[in-house]
């Protein structure tokens, strides 16, 4: 004599029943199985559990903020506005001037040593998280951006470029605000670095103006140009934009040492 | 192994002028532009399944602006009306070809108050956030497979048919992954709360 096999349900069986989702002529036979199992009944609760968990944070809705943001990854209409810098990667021409600079390869490795100027570079390829207020007349800095108590430039009126959006990070501990200015297709990223300088991580060439020290060189992610600020590391990096003018908007207003305001 | 009309799509979502060209006629009935305009509809759900792959709030911004910068560069050709299918895969593309080597290093901050211009009405309670920051924080440490397949049909709310056509498996494969990756879930959400009862 042989008994009539016994119907075990499946995983696929058990996560439909628990969701609803299993077609009415299985869900008798699966429902049957389950009660008769107090295995199969402990593996329904388990899925119901993960469910109505999921049920709560389905409630969560996606900021303001991000909203904001999903309007600043459209398209800019004009076709040689690239919406950031790493949308121009490997097409920027970067004047280069009479140094001579070697491009590196820049290897971005784990682990929490002090961030390199090339890994700092790298950031901008990020998008703001926010926009920039439109800073009021004759003020010359823009409003509520500070970083480690520094002011960034209203570039508008002396070079024509505006401030578009800002973003923070943290690169192996240090915090990285990022203020990001466009002008046409040109575009630069403005980056201040927490705490003590850092290293160029690449072959660099440095000069000397209007009494500031900079260091420049080409990183995957454009042209780079630093100095220091009250003993932090402030960062440009462009795409569009030449070297000299680079040099340029670093040093202006002593490279900050002079307060960046109008006159 | 992929159609000829598959094939076809594929080049010409590339940018491939001539497969764009050949596309259009051969398979206007069959194909659709992605409304950008529509798009927007999709923020609140995307966001949950970037959350879940990224464990981190502020990550989970970067990834899904990222996505939807990716996606509007250029007009997209879609097959059939799912959306959230093809989103879904633009989102874990965007992850791992940059999110995931970047984690390791960067990680995005939130912005200071003076900075946070938008009125964030769907705020919530510092309770349920917390809830939320754990629960996405485990979904983001489940096996690779399994959380996908948790994404795809629990957070994004897909059909079982849907996320196997999204994420290129069997809807049998799928299935079971879910229903692994609920059980675990499940396990950890019970030891946080019997933590959490622990701790009251």
């Amino acid at each position: 004599m042989t008994w009539p096999r016994r119907y075990t349900p499946t995983d696929r069986d058990l996560a439909a029943f628990a969701d609803g989702s299993l077609p009415a002529p299985r869900r008798a036979q699966v429902e049957q199985a389950v009660s008769d199992s107090p295995r199969l009944r402990a593996s329904v609760a388990a899925q119901r559990h993960a469910l109505r968990a999921l049920d709560a944070a389905a409630r969560e809705r996606a900021p303001s903020s991000l909203r904001a943001r999903v309007a600043l990854a459209q398209p800019p209409p004009r076709r040689a506005g690239p919406s950031r810098l790493a949308a121009t990667l490997g097409t920027a021409v970067v004047g280069v001037g009479a140094a001579a600079v070697v491009a590196v390869v820049v290897v971005v490795g784990g682990g929490t040593a002090a961030p390199t100027v090339a890994q700092a570079a790298v950031l901008t390829s990020r998008m703001p998280q926010t926009s920039v207020a439109q800073p009021p007349l004759h003020q010359g800095t823009l409003p509520g951006v500070r970083a480690v108590g520094l002011t960034y430039p209203d570039w508008g009126d002396h070079f024509g470029y505006k401030a578009r959006g800002v973003r923070r990070d943290t690169l192996n501990g240090r915090l990285v605000t990022t203020v990001f200015y466009s002008r046409g297709a040109s575009q630069v990223a403005y980056e201040i670095v927490s705490g003590s300088p850092l290293r160029q991580g690449g072959t660099f060439s440095s000069t000397s103006l209007q009494g500031v020290k900079l260091w420049s060189m080409p990183t995957p992610a454009g042209q780079a140009v630093s100095w220091l600020r009250d003993g932090h590391m402030c960062i440009l990096i462009g795409s569009h934009t030449s070297l000299s003018e680079l040099q340029s908007l670093a040093a202006w207003r002593e490279g900050g040492r002079e307060p960046y305001i109008r006159g | 192994m992929l159609t000829a009309t598959e094939r076809l799509t594929v080049v010409a979502n590339r940018g491939d002028k001539r497969a764009n060209n050949s596309f259009v006629p051969m398979t206007e009935s069959q194909t659709r532009r992605l409304d950008p305009q529509r798009l927007g509809d999709h923020v609140d759900r995307l966001y949950r399944a970037a959350w879940s792959l990224t464990g981190s709030r502020e990550d989970a911004e970067d990834l899904v602006q990222d996505t939807y910068a990716r996606v509007l560069k250029r007009p997209r050709l879609l097959r059939s009306d799912d959306d959230l299918g093809y989103l879904l895969r633009v989102l874990r593309n965007t992850y791992f070809s940059s999110h995931r080597a970047a984690k390791r290093r960067i990680s995005a901050e939130p912005l200071p108050d003076e900075l946070d211009r938008f009125e964030d009405r769907s705020a919530r309670q510092p309770q349920d956030e917390l809830d939320a920051r754990e629960l996405y924080a485990q979904i983001a440490a489940l096996p690779t497979d399994f959380r996908d397949a948790l994404v795809a049909i629990d957070v994004l709310g897909l059909s079982y048919r849907e996320a196997a056509r999204a994420l290129k498996v069997r809807e049998a494969t799928i299935t079971t992954r879910l229903y692994r990756a609920r059980v675990r879930l499940a396990t950890a959400w019970r030891q946080e709360e019997g933590i959490e009862e622990e701790r009251r």
